[in-house]
């Protein structure tokens, strides 16, 4: 380190050079006074010979080796006077840098965050699932799930879940709570622990064994403010007692099994029958084997239990977990990913156009320095060290604008979505970023130096040269407008296009109404309920109770309410099928309802009949179908009257009715087949929905709605009241928020993309100020100025927008095949270029206004 | 005030060797090195002090000589330069390059150029 003492003593290393040659001089002075010449001629002759003792000293600062340093830190000195001095360029650049490197790094901050699973095995953890249509979407039944934990050697670990709703009585009125019912290995393989007490022990996980259960993290501090001595105590679930024997930590983000309590599966779950599909198995693939492997091992094995149990055949797929809770906002990261890399993009070309038309700017600057002996390296360390002090303030900046930016999406995070908790600024997208800005502007900043240096001819510093460099002429700038307009439109366009989208969502009718709705969920426990008749009774007894409230003007029960997203799907047989399809049967969705249900709804009954109550469990079975499956089966013959084969626990239905279609998937599919079930004659499920119309605000018949059902049964609890408003509103969140942050970057787009029209505008004015001058000294108009300036920029613009079009039409398909959209088509085009035209002609005032000022006697006189 | 008109250019890397050579007879500070430079080669080498000093700098930057202040004969303060270890090997493989090297250069230049 020998240089950087050197450059600490430098002072000494002054004066001792100084010393050093003033003892020289001195000798040689003495030597000529010995030799016979007096002494002031002696000096004279001293001084002669030694020439320029300044360039002596430099020559040998330059050998010591702390002249770079020395001239770094002069440098950057040097830098922060240059920007100071032109506080707009300056600023200007750091906003571009701050946006840029901000907004990327939040971005990229929240995807790391929130996509990655917590595991440490997560890549080679899989979800069975169950590709072929069926009830269910989870692959396992209770005796499917026991052979592939025995037979498959594919896996060193399998578990399982089924989620279920048990009343709880608290110390205040019935609960009904989520209850997760786990295979043994659970916990282990999802990485739980026990904040309190243990894990179920195997003894545990057999049928016969003492009930035990574990509390969930939350519903433990909520419910007993954390208090560890509810371990060893007794938690009554359906009237039934169980141990509490530990708290579980709180999961990961997984939706599918967020359970308030915990209870071994073995002992306790209700389906144990081949066909139902419910429960949800996680595998942990051994080592070295692939999901093919894995997939055609548990096929195998499936494919032995369907020879005995064909009714109940069903096909597996793997899917890693990941993708499988992730999958949806994964694409939408990325597509926001994309568009943030496009920011950067567009921030990158900015600070280039900046940097270029700076140091085109300064090019007598730099002759007339080159002039005076400066060389080349010296110029060009010194315009490096503007650029770094640039990058770096930029990406300061863009640290603070990244910590406001991340905010905003998780903000608005909707609910079930993943919660962002893992988000916190992340020092490699930064970094990254950082680096990028850093590129650019080196690159920028360094390679109009060389054409300059290279030049060598001294036009710069003959006094009064004329430029006339228009933007046009300027190859590189024109280059760089044009790539920004297109980047920018590209953004503008999309953001518009999912803006659109989500307008046009929301305009559309659902054809169910979802206002005044009030939507409460009952889950009756399978001890005190276990059959059709009983269920049935409490149900209907609920819904007398409910029409008679004042106010309420139709009740009716669901078990799938509109919006609700999750309903089962399954194949069916019909009437008149053709015989090439008895192979493929159709798929429906099944929906169970009661009579009055279309009423309270409001879907409209296109033909025949609504359930009655007289279409009890004894009487034939029958069905509604919507109308976009009357129309694709039954070719617009009455579909009234038709048999369909169908469902779990079903059988052979009639076709009753017709009704109108609805937009159940989140708005975002078009109409299926639709088959309507009656509750009555399948009430197979213990939970069923109670919708009721109301008059006014759903919302304040809360109480007498609770007041209702504690009539009924005042042991039942109600699991959640909602309203179909409120289900349809989440149901299009995802896009809300999509189109929230689109609709920020394209905004940022358009900043960026206005910076850099005006950079270049203020520029181009600038230079050109005495080529305006001359020509309004030779009589041109100033509306003829005007013209010049904008047309070459429009002629950039439109440049850049037919390039933004392209590219845009060039990843339409891409991002239509993610969000499963189509696109808005010409309207967001249109609007995004006019917007642009916009933007862009406002960008260009200013600089135009200062052209329009020009005194062509100032213009000609400059200089 | 040119001394001799037989004066004349030194090879490129050549002063080098040549003030380490002079620093190799004990410590000696750069008015002294120009002064024996000179004598040595009876007035045929005018070492100027724009090449001896930044030579010096130079050198002692690559530690091939050090230097500590002393006074002089005259008892003024003087910087004197010293042969480094490193310096001292240095020198000892430049000269027998150097020597090679003008050997070789004797022997083409004196040559009857028979072999060609």
């Amino acid at each position: 380190m020998g240089w950087l003492r050197r450059l600490f003593s430098r002072e000494r290393l002054e004066a001792d050079l100084d010393k050093e040659l003033r003892f020289h001089f001195e000798s040689q002075v003495a030597d000529k006074v010995r030799s016979g010449i007096s002494e002031s001629e002696a000096r004279r002759l001293t001084r002669i010979e030694f020439g320029g003792i300044e360039q002596i000293k430099e020559d040998c600062r330059e050998r010591r080796g702390t002249m770079w340093l020395e001239s770094l830190s002069q440098d950057v000195r040097y830098a922060i006077r240059q920007l100071r001095n032109s506080p707009s360029f300056t600023s200007v650049a750091l906003l571009t840098l701050a946006l840029g490197i901000g907004a990327n790094t939040a971005i990229f901050s929240i995807i790391q965050g929130t996509l990655e699973l917590p595991y440490a095995n997560a890549d080679r953890m899989v979800v069975v699932k169950n590709v072929s249509p069926r009830q269910s979407h989870f692959a396992a039944s209770w005796p499917d799930f026991l052979e592939w934990r025995g037979r498959s050697k594919s896996f060193t670990q399998i578990a399982g879940i089924f989620t279920s709703m048990m009343t709880w009585k608290g110390d205040k009125e019935p609960q009904s709570l989520f209850i997760g019912l786990v295979t043994e290995g659970y916990f282990g393989l999802y990485e739980m622990q026990p904040i309190v007490g243990r894990v179920f022990l195997p003894s545990e996980h057999v049928t016969g064994s003492t009930p035990v259960c574990a509390l969930g993290e939350d519903f433990w501090r909520e419910q007993f403010n954390g208090d560890a001595s509810v371990v060893g105590k007794p938690l009554y679930l359906d009237g039934k007692a169980c141990t509490v024997i530990g708290v579980m930590s709180r999961v990961v983000p997984d939706s599918n099994h967020s359970a308030q309590v915990w209870i071994p599966m073995e002992p306790n779950l209700p389906f144990r029958e081949h066909g139902s599909d419910f429960i949800r198995t996680t595998g942990l693939l051994r080592p070295g084997v692939s999901q093919t492997q894995a997939l055609s091992d548990l096929r195998n094995i499936q494919t032995q239990v369907d020879k005995q149990f064909p009714e109940t055949a069903h096909d597996l797929g793997l899917q890693s977990l990941s993708q499988n809770v992730f999958g949806d906002v994964r694409a939408m990261m990325f597509i926001l990913w994309a568009a943030v890399g496009f920011i950067l993009l567009i921030a990158c070309v900015n600070l280039a156009i900046m940097l270029l038309a700076r140091a085109s700017g300064r090019a007598r600057e730099f002759a007339v320095r080159r002039a005076l002996g400066a060389s080349a390296a010296r110029l060009i360390q010194q315009t490096l060290a503007e650029s770094l002090l640039l990058s770096v303030s930029g990406a300061f900046a863009g640290l603070a604008v990244a910590a406001v930016f991340m905010h905003i999406p998780i903000g608005a995070w909707p609910k079930g979505f993943l919660p962002p908790s893992g988000a916190h600024l992340n020092g490699e997208a930064l970094a990254f970023t950082s680096l990028l800005a850093l590129i650019t502007g080196v690159l920028f900043g360094i390679v109009p130096m060389f054409r300059i240096l290279r030049q060598n001819d001294k036009s710069a510093l003959r006094q009064g040269h004329i430029t006339t460099d228009s933007l046009e002429q300027n190859h590189t700038g024109s280059m760089l407008v044009i790539a920004e307009i297109a980047f920018s439109m590209l953004l503008v366009a999309g953001a518009l296009n999912m803006a659109f989208y989500l307008i046009r969502l929301m305009r559309t009718n659902p054809g169910v109404n979802p206002k005044n709705v009030l939507v409460i969920n009952v889950w009756l426990s399978p001890q005190q309920y276990p059959d059709v008749g009983k269920k049935w009774r409490f149900y209907s007894t609920l819904l007398e109770r409910l029409a008679i409230i004042p106010g309420v003007v139709h009740a009716a029960g669901s078990m799938d309410p509109p919006f609700w997203g999750s309903f089962p799907h399954g194949k069916f047989s019909y009437d008149d099928q053709p015989d090439e399809t008895a192979n493929q049967n159709p798929v429906a969705g099944f929906h169970y309802v009661t009579p009055g249900y279309f009423e309270t709804v409001q879907t409209p009954i296109v033909k025949g009949r609504d359930f009655t109550p007289q279409d009890r469990p004894g009487s034939p079975k029958v069905v509604l179908i919507n109308r976009e499956m009357a129309d694709r089966l039954w070719h617009g013959q009455s579909a009234i009257g038709k048999h369909i084969h169908c469902c779990y626990k079903g059988g052979d239905f009639e076709i009753v009715g017709i009704a109108g279609d609805v937009l159940l998937d989140g708005l975002a599919q078009p109409a299926g087949n639709e088959i309507y079930l009656s509750v009555q004659q399948n009430a197979w499920s213990q939970g069923l929905s109670f919708l009721l119309r109301t008059s006014g605000d759903p919302f304040t018949y809360v109480l007498s709605a609770r007041h209702a059902v504690s009539t009924v049964d005042a042991g039942q609890a109600i699991s959640s009241i909602t309203s179909i408003e409120t289900l349809a509103d989440q149901a299009v969140a995802g896009q809300r928020i999509f189109t929230l942050v689109t609709a920020i970057l394209g905004t940022l787009a358009l900043l960026l993309a206005s910076i850099g029209v005006y950079g270049v505008m203020a520029y181009s004015v600038n230079r050109r100020e005495r080529e305006f001058g001359i020509r309004l000294a030779l009589g041109s108009s100033r509306s003829g100025i005007l013209k010049i300036l904008f047309s070459g920029l429009f002629g950039l613009v439109a440049a850049g927008m037919i390039l933004g079009a392209l590219l845009t039409f060039a990843m339409r398909a891409w991002i239509a095949s993610i969000l499963g959209t189509t696109s808005g088509g010409l309207l967001a085009f249109a609007a995004s270029a006019l917007l642009l035209c916009g933007v862009a002609a406002l960008a260009a005032l200013i600089p135009a206004r200062i052209a329009m000022r020009i005194d062509p006697m100032q213009a000609l006189r400059s200089e | 005030m040119k001394k001799t008109d037989d004066r004349f250019d030194l090879p490129q890397g050549t002063l080098d060797l040549l003030i380490m050579r002079v620093v190799a007879l004990g410590p000696i500070h750069g008015y002294a090195i120009a002064q024996r430079i000179q004598q040595i080669s009876r007035e045929a080498l005018q070492v100027q002090q724009g090449s001896l000093y930044p030579a010096l700098h130079r050198l002692e930057y690559m530690k091939l000589l050090s230097s500590r202040w002393k006074p002089s004969e005259t008892g003024r303060e003087a910087k004197f330069y010293e042969l480094t270890s490193k310096g001292r090997t240095h020198l000892k493989v430049e000269t027998e390059n150097w020597t090679r090297l003008t050997d070789v250069v004797s022997l083409i230049l004196e040559g009857t150029l028979e072999g060609i």
